[in-house]
This record gives structure tokens, C-alpha cells and sequence, in this order.
């Protein structure tokens, strides 16, 4: 059990990573405590080490894929 | 509603530009929406792998 | 009129987008005739902040700064509020907090110290940026897709709108601002700004009383 999860939670990762990926690099978001915008490669960055903003956007991008689901912005 | 069914439902709705990205990785491939939908509208076997990790998802 | 405090550090790149857009907010305030108490940049401090709201009292208290789920900070990241050493300060006050995840925590812990309202984020604010609007963040037309609903809020309560009704209206924005970022062809990359303001609009809540307003 505890495998399969840890198998989920790697490959939202890497979900993540290749949807960044497709991202031109002039796209910059600032977020969390940092003071500056990152750029794509900056956000995969994140991602890629696993930093608490890099688990962030895993599960924005996540919540966001879910949200088709229910119908965008319908219901919270 | 059968995992295909809904899929196809969600597939329907989304954004066009959001259906050229991708959603899942399969043996290390990117898949994205469309590819999904290709996959999954010929029944093949991808397309049934696609189903299973889009649920274990939650995605669908 | 009510009595209006505004926080508006401008001391980093980010900051500095809060600080211009909110700008706007600041005229109006004065134009409806409210006491409109704009403490800016250096004095975005928490000696003068803590000082105005025990002085003056004010009725809507917004926080431009940078912030964690117990914190919301002013000039050079200094905490003003925190959830363990001062929450009372908001007390009776309406609080729009633009910082990241303060409503998470400190936002319900300010109710409990007597706050009437606390409006922020539960998720990190995210906040998009135009590459080619680096020196004018006023033009910068992927910012304003975040921070127009933003603005939209804090006009609405500056109107009377009670806080309910004002998340409302900046919501629906930001359902608007997504569903554009969806399906424009104006600039290739505006598809993949629209899950962090889909995160905006999922982590903007309230905590208190959703029918208050300023008067």
C-alpha cells in the first residue's frame, strides 16, 4: 500500500514536470515565500527537488487536473 | 458511470488548449489529452492502462 | 465613512506589483470619503501599522506583504501580525489579507481574538508576470488576470458590500480571467497561468462574519 502511493506521488511529479515542460520559459509565476518570479525551468526546478514549493505546485497542477471532473469552478 | 464514459464527458468539456497538455505518463511516455482520447476511443490496450492510472489519479 | 488602513510594502519585485495595483484602491477610498490611511513602502512597518490601528481604529484594514499561514509581514518581510504573539490586534476589524496562506491560520485565530472578518488566501497567493512589462507592472496584462479580482474585492467592501458578496464578485473575475487565459491566442503561454489562478480562486476564503460591511 505504502508502495503504490509512494509510485502515485512520484509520477504526479513527473506529470507535473512534463506539463511545465511544454510551458514556453518566459512564463513566471511568483509564489510562495520567495521574493522573485520564477521562470518554467525554475517552477520544474522546485518540483524536481522536492522543495515545500515545489509540493505546492504538484498539487496545484493536480487540483487543477481534478477540477475538470467536477466541471471547472463549479463547487469547492 | 464507466470509467470510458466519464472520461470521453470530461474530455468534451475541457478547454481546447488544456487538451494539448499533458495528463498522465505511461511506461515513461507523456500522454496527453488527445492522445488519451485516441487511445482510449480504439480500445486499446494503452487506452485501458490510461483508464486505470487517470482513476488511481483521481482524475477521473 | 469608515476608517481605511492600507499596508502597502513595495520593497521587492513582487511586492512592488501589490504596491502599484493597489494604488487605484487608494484613490478610491479617498473619493467615497472614507479616512483613508495609506502607509506605504519604509512605513509599511509594525511599529507605524500597530501604531495606527490602536490609534485610529480602523474598519477595513488591507495587507499588501509577504506573509505564511500565522504571519502577515510588511516592509523587508517584518512580521506585523502573528497568530501566537498578537491576533488581537485585528480585533473589530474587517482584514483583506494579499499574502501568502495567512488565512489558513492566522485568519481563524484573528476571529477567535475578536476580529469581525478575515479575507486572504488558504493557498499561497500565486501571482503570473509578462516578461515584456518588467519596468511597468501596470501594464503588465498577465498580472492583472491576478490581481484585478483582487482589486475587485477591496472596491466592492470600499462600496459597502459586505464581505460575502464582495468574495463573490472577485470570484467570479477570477472564473472569468481563467476561462480568457483558456482560450485566448493573444500570447501562446496563457494556458499554463491558468492553474496557479485557478488556485487563487479555490484558496480565497472568509472567516467571521460573511455579512459584515464597512460602513
Amino acid at each position: 500500500m505504502k508502495e503504490k502511493k509512494e509510485n502515485i506521488d512520484e509520477l504526479k511529479k513527473e506529470i507535473v514536470i512534463e506539463r511545465l515542460r511544454q510551458a514556453p520559459p518566459t512564463v513566471k509565476i511568483a509564489f510562495g515565500s520567495l521574493n522573485e518570479f520564477m521562470n518554467r525551468d525554475e517552477l520544474i526546478e522546485q518540483v524536481e527537488k522536492e522543495t515545500d514549493i515545489g509540493k505546492r505546485i504538484v498539487k496545484i497542477q493536480l487540483e487543477y487536473l481534478k477540477s475538470f471532473k467536477r466541471g471547472m469552478l463549479q463547487g469547492e | 458511470m464507466e470509467l470510458k464514459e466519464e472520461f470521453f464527458r470530461i474530455y468534451a468539456n475541457l478547454p481546447l488548449e488544456e487538451r494539448n497538455n499533458v495528463v498522465v505518463i505511461i511506461n515513461q511516455q507523456p500522454i496527453s489529452w488527445n492522445i488519451a482520447y485516441i487511445e482510449i476511443k480504439n480500445s486499446t490496450k494503452l487506452g485501458q492502462q490510461i483508464l486505470k492510472t487517470l482513476k488511481d489519479l483521481d482524475i477521473l | 465613512m469608515a476608517s481605511v488602513l492600507f499596508s502597502r510594502p513595495s520593497d521587492d519585485v513582487t511586492l512592488n506589483y501589490l504596491y502599484y495595483y493597489s494604488k487605484e484602491l487608494v484613490s478610491v477610498s479617498n473619493s467615497l470619503g472614507h479616512k483613508t490611511i495609506n502607509k506605504e513602502k519604509e512605513e509599511a512597518n509594525k511599529k507605524i501599522i500597530l501604531s495606527v490601528i490602536e490609534k485610529q481604529k480602523p474598519e477595513f484594514i488591507m495587507f499588501n506583504g509577504h506573509g505564511s499561514s500565522e504571519v502577515i509581514c510588511g516592509h523587508k518581510q517584518e512580521v506585523i501580525v502573528s497568530a501566537k504573539e498578537n491576533p488581537g490586534v485585528l480585533k473589530n476589524a474587517i482584514i483583506y489579507s494579499l499574502s501568502c496562506s495567512s488565512a489558513s491560520v492566522l485568519g481563524p485565530v484573528s476571529i477567535e481574538n475578536g476580529a469581525t472578518s478575515f479575507i486572504g488566501y488558504k493557498f499561497d497567493f500565486a501571482l503570473g508576470k509578462d516578461t515584456e512589462s518588467e519596468a511597468s507592472p501596470k501594464h503588465d496584462k498577465i498580472a492583472k488576470m491576478f490581481l484585478e479580482p483582487s482589486n475587485i474585492l477591496v472596491d466592492s467592501l470600499l462600496k459597502g458590500k459586505n464581505v460575502k458578496r464582495s468574495i463573490e464578485n472577485a470570484k467570479k473575475k477570477m472564473a472569468e480571467n481563467i476561462d480568457y487565459l483558456h482560450t485566448t491566442s493573444n500570447f501562446p503561454e496563457a494556458v499554463y497561468y491558468a492553474p496557479f489562478l485557478f488556485s487563487n480562486y479555490m484558496g480565497l476564503v472568509a472567516h467571521g462574519n460573511q455579512e459584515a460591511s464597512i460602513n
